[in-house]
């Protein structure tokens, strides 16, 4: 294992955790599984051994310690069955950036070969077809054929003021289509000059990112920054919030030499700038609503308000938040490639989740992120509850075919 | 009866030098590590001391910065009153200051008062000594007996809250936080000589009631010493009572000492490192979403 390939603060980060604890109960992973050795504190601890066993005072006097095949092992698990939800970054002392540190030892032990066998088939997947899917890139807007009243170019063109960044699951998950359908409708409905890229989408590279194969990531972030430059766009508007944090803030990190010629948000805050325009009417809802604020766009991205607001703004709605919200919500199990690398792992924390918004008494739990619904919605099923789960946009899309002019 | 300076002076230089040898060493360590900072544009640097010097300069430009007095704030709010512990758990922030405070008060005082024994080996009580040496050097100033005593006590009841909490807690934690208690029993262990020694300096020196009594801990040793007839056996011999002083002066001196050289170098590292980390963490603009 390459350690130095860790950043001279990461390094730090290592010796300077007190082993608190804290992250231990925040962990969802830990939540989901009740196993202590995937936790970030034991991570933490095995790293700290590594660590001293490759530079400490004994490697100096003695000679270098190569790190057991066990050792390596027990990391990888830990590694890859995180769903990098970095809510064991919320409550530490010490402020260790601990979600970082996680996709650095990823890449540490991908670059070894020491990572899960599936994620070999994604890597194919996403070097073959450019999404995560088993279908071919062409079929992108494959979704809107459903849509009515739609120009035949289905709004792949050269140039829009909007770029609607779909993401590879509400592009090829039939069960989230909803999610862009809905999107294009309020688009259309707002008065929206906005553009797909079609097949010229390729996925965020998140997957390949989070999975630690950060060399093959870089084709992904050159393409999708060249393809949207090159429609003149103003905004890039994505759906997923791990796409949004892709282009929000990782790809100007990674690539301080390509810049984006365009603003990036996320569809929330999109609709939210809509509806305060006035450019979007809404009708009632009686419904008793809660939210779930995904990890990508809540803690990693600082996204809390826009969501709450626009949900507010629907009439009639009874809004109550989950017991643990914003930098505090718990994942619902989607995140970091667990549910390819453990989908057991992946499902009871899920559950976990589907028992929060349960104990809540809302009619429906909305969020903002496909993978969320996906989630939560199968979390619920199993356990036994008929809480509807939606994606904000689908919500909006409700309130807006609500609209009879009388709403206020 | 006295205790020689010299090689009191050497325990110390080979403290000082093991300390510093391993801070430098475990810096070293980190220097290891892939070079990014926030806005540095050019190839990335590769020399560990030119990183060491471009990150002490980011430290330094921060904390001489606009922030300033935020900084001073954070310091005493985060590093001395623990603010963010206390909001968290008012119990694992009791136990945490007891022990934290206990240890820190204890160090300084005990490597003051083994300077100040190493200037005058005789542990001085006729008043011709210098400030300094008066304060630190006799264990029956009230000063330096209630100082050293109060933190010893502090660490105590820190372990005893910190066992009490270890007993109620789920198995699943049990077994996480049970490899992290060795810290809590070295520094009892230092802490137990440190009042023994208190005690058969009191014995020796037939302290008066009135003045033992500022070091609480010592001054009811002394006394089970007495009743138990351990006094009486120490002083049978001129010189035999010294030599049992200066042996739990030393286990207890080199013990504690040893305990902070190692800190460097093993897994009590977030001793000395965790404040540096998390102030450059809060202050040296990493990445804030």
């Amino acid at each position: 294992m390459k350690l130095d390939k860790f950043t001279t603060k990461q390094l730090a980060e290592i010796d300077a955790c007190t082993r608190c604890g804290n992250c231990l109960d925040l962990c969802t992973a830990y939540a989901g599984s009740q196993d202590v050795s995937i936790s970030p504190k034991k991570k933490m601890e095995k790293l700290k051994k590594a660590v001293d066993q490759q530079y400490g005072i004994f490697a100096g006097i003695f000679g270098k310690k190569e790190i057991s095949k066990k050792d390596i092992e027990a990391l990888q698990k830990a590694a890859f069955e995180c769903t990098m939800c970095s809510r064991c970054e919320v409550n530490c002392h010490i402020g260790i950036k601990l979600q970082d540190l996680w996709l650095k030892l990823r890449e540490i032990l991908a670059e070894d070969g020491n990572y899960p066998e599936v994620l070999d088939m994604l890597k194919e997947r996403l070097s073959k077809g450019r999404n995560v899917s088993f279908d071919s890139n062409e079929g992108r807007a494959s979704w809107t054929t459903a849509l009515q009243d739609i120009p035949e170019n289905r709004y792949v063109k050269q140039k829009a003021e909007v770029i609607y960044f779909v993401g590879c699951v509400s592009s090829f998950s039939p069960r989230v289509f909803k999610i862009p359908r809905s999107i294009v409708q309020i688009f259309k409905k707002a008065g929206v000059d906005f553009a797909l890229l079609g097949d010229n989408e390729w996925c965020c590279g998140f997957p390949l990112l989070s999975s630690g194969f950060k060399k093959e990531f870089a084709e992904f972030a050159r393409h999708n920054i060249a393809q949207v430059n090159s429609t003149g766009a103003s905004y890039l508007v994505t759906s997923c919030p791990s796409c949004y944090h892709m282009w929000k803030h990782i790809y100007k990190e990674i690539y301080q030499d390509i810049k984006p010629d365009f603003t990036v948000l996320h569809v929330v805050q999109y609709m939210n700038q809509l509806v305060k325009n006035g450019k979007l009417k809404l009708g009632a809802i009686e419904e008793t609503v809660t939210y779930h604020d995904p990890c990508d766009l809540g803690r990693n991205s600082g996204i809390y308000e826009e969501p709450r607001e626009l949900i507010k703004s629907i009439p009639g709605i009874k809004f109550i938040e989950l017991e643990n919200n914003r930098e505090n919500t718990t994942c619902c199990g989607g995140g970091g490639n667990v549910e390819a690398v453990d989908p057991k792992l992946s499902e009871s924390i899920a559950q976990v989740k589907a028992r929060e918004i349960i104990a809540s008494g809302a009619d429906i739990v909305t969020t903002a992120c496909q993978q969320c619904v996906r989630t939560i919605a199968a979390g619920l099923k199993k356990e036994g509850s008929k809480i509807r789960t939606m994606d904000l946009a689908e919500l909006i899309q409700t309130s807006v075919s609500n609209y009879s002019g009388s709403d206020s | 009866m006295a205790i020689n300076a010299f090689i009191i002076w050497i325990i110390l230089g080979i403290f000082v030098f093991l300390f510093l040898l391993g801070f430098f060493f475990r810096l070293s360590i980190w220097l290891r590590g892939e070079f990014t900072a926030a806005g540095f544009s050019g190839k990335p640097l590769e020399s560990r001391i030119k990183k060491l010097f471009y990150y002490k300069v980011i430290f330094l430009k921060s904390f001489f910065s606009k922030n300033f007095l935020k900084i001073i704030a954070g310091i005493i709010l985060d590093g001395i009153i623990h603010i963010n512990l206390f909001k968290d758990s008012k119990l694992k922030w009791f136990i945490h200051i007891f022990m934290f405070w206990g240890f820190l008060v204890f160090s300084i005082i005990t490597i003051l008062h083994v300077i100040a024994v190493a200037i005058v080996p005789g542990w001085v009580r006729d008043g011709n000594s210098g400030f300094y040496v008066q304060v630190f050097a006799s264990l029956e100033n009230k000063f330096t007996a209630v100082v050293t005593d109060l933190s010893k006590i502090a660490i105590f009841f820190g372990a005893f809250l910190a066992v009490t909490r270890f007993l109620f807690l789920k198995r699943t934690y049990k077994s996480v936080e049970f490899k992290d208690k060795s810290a809590g029993v070295i520094i009892s262990f230092i802490g137990v000589f440190g009042f023994l020694y208190e005690a058969a300096y009191f014995s020796v020196m037939n302290t008066p009631v009135n003045v033992k009594a500022f070091a609480p801990g010592g001054f009811i040793l002394s006394y089970l010493f007495e009743i138990t007839r351990i006094r009486w056996w120490m002083l049978a011999n001129t010189y035999f009572p010294w030599i049992i002083v200066q042996i739990l002066f030393y286990i207890y001196v080199i013990s504690l000492l040893l305990f902070i050289a190692f800190i460097p170098y093993g897994k009590y590292s977030h001793m000395v490192f965790g404040p540096f980390v998390a102030f450059y963490n809060k202050w040296t603009g990493s990445r804030k979403h």
